[in-house]
């Protein structure tokens, strides 16, 4: 399966939906004694809370005066099963609190539970309801159900009412629990468009209609020319279109290892604003093609105008390139400079904060400030370069265009034909090689021009480590020997974040710990200055474990502290693809001495192992030597993500390779 | 512009640049025995407080620390808490580079305001400030000083000669002033004579200067920092606590307080809930069996919602207001179970103990004050208690767990508080007792059986097991038979005894290659279902002393076979270590050409050992696990 497939696969298009029609309303109906006993979920039974329906809707509702606002409600029915569902009656709301202020209001909240065959209500009052400030920006609602016991049924509404019409909250059809109905209405007038985008694999029904609405009302102002206050008449007549996506049965959403972001699963609608008809006619785009997104964002004075300034850096610019005499130098020396001079704050976005001058001369800046930087940096030394706009990992696939479908900018230089990513953010990085946080498929290169592009953020080499090690059996059994390891690209990037400022004695018994049984001696280590360099390790070690010896027969596995000691893929069944973050490939070459008055009894022999579509491969070699034993063991994985669907030949490939790596080589006495 | 003034401008552009220069903050001043195993080392801290009355107290902090790594940026400590009740008037903060050149200055606008919202309690009305500060270049000198006063005078602030592992102290100064009357006193703990510190004592003035204290070094099975790190601690007689006044010399005077401001009045429960429990008890007379009724009842009928609002941090919410919403939080709970035994006229006390699995930690016994960060429920029984965990819905009665036990903690009991001390499961009853069998099959599959009996301290480590979902249970146990790739489990079965507290794991499971199979020879582990394989870490330079504060019994008998066709070529010799730390003994029997019965004992002792002792420590584990990976060869005949 290829890359492309697989971002697919987060993305579902409404249009293909079966088109149901309206008037099949769902209707929620009462709690019923049978829903209070029913012991445990008919399709999950070891769900410790479900909920039996959700239903809300976003409208935008023309308030006399006051123009449009938009309201959206949430009315779910929660069944609690177990105590460890009882979370499941709590619900807190976040709300924004900023300039122009949300709303939120909690409505209809009830336990239900059965008292003696009979249905007991319990309703919420204000003592269970609390608001937190939890910022300037920000404060959320909490509540704590009443009375909740294993078998309790909780309903509650809340509903939120905001003046930011441009932001739409995002629907999950799909929670941690199982969810038996779920619905979402929208009802749009016809002054609004708002795009809608799909997430997840499951997808749902979708029905549409239109109602013609009317308002009609006078409002007191004031006359500013009289200083009069007097009746203004409105009357406003549209069309609002009305959508309801409902989905049935949703299994429980629950997450698993080596996944990328698992937000990027779950079923869920996104609304876009793209434009909107103001009242007197003039409309108003948003964004809603790269184009525009990439327009909105250059024009943007945080980003255009950073972008364009230079003649901060110029004087030291010139010093850092002075020495460089192609284009590939100047570029070293110029992503090294931005690196080595500016500290991240942690902040993502692609607008700077405080400008890319102040930041330049403070050292420190936000992530736009620090690439902007590099690209004007790099194209006023005549290097062509561009910003890229990214989502990184933990922003999620970006499924449309929007503003907010981007996090993080880093930029893309091109010398000749070769084209090169860069994130001067960490300290660790080199160019090609990227944080981890910016691999996530696909970012947007934006030209000088306005135009732009998307661009493949995901490493195509494969990074490597390489692993000699020279290692001698002695008479009794002793193990012992001398390794020598390489770490190259994402390896070397990540051996350098962990490991570079931790000092020896802490790094070698870190080692230690996580190689059971060896003890670590003599250690040397070669770390360049340039990230772009592989780091190389070497130590002598001693093995308490290594070699087993039973009766007149000597077991060695001689591999053991080095390569996995068992399986990572454990679980039977897998729902998601397999994150890898980047292709990667290990090499160990052993050379192997064997005591005196011992013979090779058995080997492990030969392997040669692939799996479907060349997406890994594993090769063991032995071979005999006089008094010596040599081992090859290659493994490469070559894509950095595989679909579920090859989970299980991908745990057969493991199981094996960490079955041949742990095999013991025999000796028998002569 | 003028030469003059251009002059003038570089004059005062100059002494402002030597203005900001601190030599003293220059990181090369540091002492060599300081920096090493320290990522961060404080310079300079002083501390001064000044206790204006007993509802009032006022404090100037300022810290000097110098961040030498990375690693040292999470000791940078940018965050002043504030409450209804603690106001903070000043904050000021600087940077300097490492040759003692401002860098940069905070001021109290820059400092970002937050809740302390956990997103765990439900209600909390704690706040933050903090600044986010991005380093350019290490190491660097950050300076903060900041004002604040409150209100509350029972939990006093305390000094601490260390601020974190890793992190030593070139200076450090606290002064603390006090009036006449409110009957001050204070605690040192942790005062070994390798700490350079003095007191210097006045009328109405008490004051402390440690001077190059060394980093402590986080190692594996360390005491709790707390346990380690200097540290001194205030109090007064009089005091106030989120408004209310107190007065209390010792435990049993300050007990009463507790009760009396706090307690009492909260435990009127409705009429129709006490009809309710009368109805419940019926005609049972034993305390104990009617305590379990009740227990069950707040078990079945409440949740716990963390709830931090004002002096809600101490007073429980009513029992009447539980019992209507049917939550609240530690106290709330517990107080609501005191209400109902009550009704049934059994008397129970609150109690106020420093909880957590992790470590265990207790009152500290000679220094009255309010401590703890939880509430239990004593129940008497005889002369002893029944301690009772109200926050929990699955918790049996009378179980503590790793939660509360074997630790100091305050009883209040309306005539007064009493300090004592909570159940330890001493090791023999901290135990995983297994008997199975296994079979080897000719490919050298494994097919097996075992039934596990967990007490005490191992009960709390396995009784949720029986909540998990079928996935998680399956992941745990593919987790605890780790040596066994490819791991089948065929059947997971359970039975909570919550009376004896007894739980019991009945596993079946089968694994298609689990020995090496060489030259018609199959090697295998003997103890396939329960090694030991946690080795504590190898230092080269043991530091602290450690602790192995849960001891653990271990026994296991397990049949194996064979398969047909096969015979034994070797079998692991029996093994026994007998030493400070603990026993071990394993034995292979071979029983006939088929079968082998494998018979082990595993005691870990609790204990507090010197760093000297920790190499013969690790040792035993090693050996231990060396004993538990040793493996039998079966050839086949003919």
């Amino acid at each position: 399966m290829t890359k492309q497939f697989l971002a697919g696969a987060f993305l579902a298009c409404a249009g293909l939906f079966p088109i149901a029609l309206l008037g099949q309303k769902f209707l929620p109906g009462k709690v019923t004694v049978e829903q209070l006993s029913q012991k445990r979920h008919p399709s999950d039974t070891s769900a410790a809370a479900a909920v039996l329906f959700k239903k809300g809707s976003t409208r935008l509702e023309y308030k006399g005066g006051q123009g449009f606002s938009m309201v959206t409600e949430c009315t779910q029915r929660i069944k609690i099963y177990k105590k460890d569902g009882y979370e499941w009656a709590n619900a807190s709301i976040p709300f924004y609190t900023g300039s122009d202020n949300e709303k939120v209001a909690i409505d209809d909240a009830v336990t239900y539970n059965l008292v003696d065959g009979k249905i007991e209500k319990t309703k919420l009052k204000r003592e269970g309801e609390f608001i937190e400030k939890s910022n300037k920006f920000w404060s959320r609602k909490k509540i704590a159900m009443p009375g909740v016991r294993e078998g309790s049924i909780v309903e509650f509404t809340y509903r939120i009412t905001s003046p930011y019409f441009q932001n739409m909250p995002d629907w999950s059809f799909q929670q941690a629990i199982p969810v038996d109905y779920v619905e979402y209405e929208t009802g749009i007038p016809e002054y609004f468009v708002y795009q809608p985008h799909f997430k997840g694999s499951l997808q749902p029904q979708v029905a549409v209609n239109s109602i013609r609405r009317k308002h009609e009302g006078k409002n007191r102002v004031k006359n500013m020319r009289t200083g009069h206050m007097e009746d203004e008449v409105y009357n406003v007549d549209f069309q609002e279109q009305v959508k309801i996506y409902s989905m049935q049965n949703v299994p429980a959403l629950n997450d698993e290892g080596f996944v990328n972001n698992i937000s990027n699963y779950t079923s869920s609608v996104l609304h876009e604003l793209a434009s909107v008809r103001e009242l007197n006619g003039v409309i108003r785009p948003y964004a809603n093609d790269w184009g525009s997104v990439v327009r909105t964002i250059y024009d943007n004075s945080d980003f255009g105008s950073e972008l364009a300034r230079n003649g901060y850096f110029e004087t030291d610019l010139s010093v850092a390139v002075s020495g460089a005499i192609d284009p590939s130098q100047k570029l070293q020396a110029i992503y090294k400079t931005v690196k080595d001079r500016m500290n991240w704050d942690g902040m993502y976005g692609y607008y700077c904060d405080k400008g890319v001058k102040k930041a330049y001369q403070e050292k420190a800046g936000n992530v736009a400030e620090i690439n902007l930087m590099l690209v004007a940096m790099l194209r006023s030394a005549g290097i062509k370069a561009n910003p890229v706009l990214v989502s990184t990992r933990s922003n999620g696939v970006s499924l449309y265009p929007a503003l907010s479908s981007y996090n993080y900018v880093i930029v893309q230089a091109e010398i000749g034909d070769s084209k090169i990513l860069m994130d001067a953010t960490d300290k660790w990085a080199s160019p090609d090689i990227l944080p981890v946080r910016d691999l996530n498929w696909f970012g947007r290169v934006i030209r000088a021009d306005g135009s732009s592009e998307i661009v493949d953020l995901m490493p195509k080499s494969k990074s490597r480590e390489i692993v000699n090690v020279m290692a001698k059996v002695e008479a009794k059994g002793k193990y012992n020997g001398q390794v020598r390891r390489q770490y190259f690209d994402h390896n070397a990037m990540n051996f350098r974040s962990s490991n570079a400022t931790l000092n020896e004695e802490s790094y070698l018994e870190k080692v230690e710990k996580s190689h059971k049984g060896i003890a670590l001696l003599a250690y040397k280590r070669e770390m360049d200055a340039d990230m772009s360099k592989p780091v190389t390790e070497s130590f002598t070690f001693e093995h308490d474990n290594g070699v087993e010896v039973i009766g007149d027969r000597m077991y060695i596995s001689p591999l053991t502290f080095l390569v996995l000691a068992r399986n990572p893929f454990r679980q039977e069944k897998r729902d998601y693809p397999i994150d890898f973050v980047y292709p990667h490939q290990e090499k160990i070459n052993l050379n192997l001495t064997l005591p005196d008055g011992y013979v090779i009894e058995s080997l492990p022999a030969a392997v040669n192992l692939a799996m479907p579509d060349n997406l890994g491969t594993f090769r063991f070699v032995s071979q005999k030597g006089e008094n010596t034993i040599q081992i090859a063991a290659n493994y490469d994985m070559n894509e950095a993500v595989i679909a579920p669907d090859y989970y299980d030949s991908l745990k057969d490939f493991y199981q094996k390779m960490v079955d041949k790596q742990n095999e013991k080589i025999v000796l028998k006495k002569i | 512009m003028d030469m003059k003034s251009l002059l003038l401008l570089c004059i005062a552009f100059f002494s402002l640049q030597l203005n900001a220069q601190k030599l003293e903050y220059a990181s090369a001043l540091i002492p060599k025995e300081l920096t090493d195993n320290a990522n961060a080392v404080v310079r300079y801290n002083e501390e001064n407080y000044t206790v204006n009355s007993q509802n009032s107290l006022s404090a100037k902090v300022t810290t000097v620390i110098t961040i030498l790594n990375e690693y040292g940026l999470r000791n940078l400590n940018t965050q002043l808490y504030y409450s209804p009740t603690t106001r903070i008037s000043r904050v000021e903060a600087r940077v300097y580079d490492k040759m003692g050149y401002q860098l940069k200055v905070f001021k109290k606008k820059d400092f970002r305001d937050v809740s302390l919202a956990d997103g765990f309690s439900v209600f909390n009305d704690d706040r933050m400030l903090y600044l986010d500060y991005t380093p350019i270049a290490y190491p660097f000198t950050f300076v903060m000083e900041s004002e604040y006063h409150t209100s509350n005078t029972a939990q006093m602030p305390r000094w601490s000669a260390l601020s974190g592992y890793f992190v030593s102290t070139e200076k450090d100064v606290v002064r603390i002033s006090y009036p006449d009357g409110l009957g001050f006193g204070f605690k040192e703990v942790n005062f070994d004579p390798k700490f350079d510190i003095a007191r210097q004592q006045e009328t109405g003035t008490l004051t402390y200067t440690a001077r190059n204290i060394a980093a402590l070094k986080r190692e594996e099975g360390s005491p709790e920092f707390h346990k380690m790190s200097p540290m001194v601690c205030f109090r007064l007689d009089k005091f106030s606590l989120e408004g209310v006044d107190g007065h209390a010399s010792d435990w049993k005077e300050f007990g009463k307080w507790y009760h009396d401001r706090l307690l009492s009045g909260t435990d009127e429960l409705p009429e129709e809930t006490q009809a309710k429990v009368r109805e419940l008890i019926g005609q049972e007379k034993d305390p104990i069996k009617i305590a379990r009724k009740l227990y069950q009842y707040v078990q079945d009928r409440t949740r716990y919602v963390s709830i931090q609002v004002g002096i809600g941090g101490y007073k429980p919410m009513k029992a009447a207001d539980v019992d209507r919403l049917g939550y609240g939080d530690c106290k709330a709970l517990s107080n609501y179970m005191r209400a109902l035994l009550a009704v049934a006229d059994i008397p129970s006390y609150f109690t106020l103990v420093y909880a957590g699995d992790d470590s265990r930690r207790g009152l500290m016994r000679d220094f009255v004050s309010p401590q703890g960060n939880h509430a239990i429920l004593a129940m008497p029984n005889g002369d002893d208690y029944i301690w009772l965990e109200c926050t929990s819905q699955v918790n049996p009665f009378g179980f503590q767990g790793m939660f509360t036990d074997g630790r100091e903690v305050l009883v209040i009991k309306p005539e007064g508080g009493e300090i004592t001390k909570t159940r330890t499961f001493a090791e023999q009853h901290n135990s995983r007792l297994a008997s199975g069998n296994f079979a080897i099959a000719e490919d050298s599959g494994i097919t097996g059986a075992v039934v596990t009996r967990s007490k005490g301290a191992a009960y709390d480590a396995v009784y949720r097991n029986e909540r998990l979902s079928p996935k998680d249970k399956e992941k745990f146990y593919k987790n605890s038979y780790a040596n066994i790739s490819n791991l089948k489990l065929d059947k997971i079965e359970f039975r909570n005894d919550r009376e004896k507290v007894e739980f019991t794991e009945a596993i079946q499971l089968s694994a298609p290659a689990y020995g090496n199979v060489s030259t018609g020879r199959i090697m295998f582990a003997v103890n396939a279902l329960n090694p030991y394989s946690e080795t504590p870490k190898r230092y080269r330079n043991r530091q602290n002393p450690f602790e192995v504060e849960r001891g653990f019994f271990e026994q296991d008998e397990i049949a194996i076979s064979i398969p047909d066709g096969f015979a034994v070529e070797a079998l692991p010799s029996d093994a026994s270590l007998k030493t400070k730390f603990g026993e071990y003994e394993c034995k292979i029997v071979k029983q006939d050409d088929k079968n082998i019965l494998y018979k082990r004992t595993f005691l870990m002792k609790d204990g507090s050992y010197s760093s000297a002792e920790y190499d013969e420590y690790r040792q035993f584990c090693e050996q231990v696990a060396r004993f538990d990976s040793a493996k039998a060869v079966i050839y086949k005949k003919g």
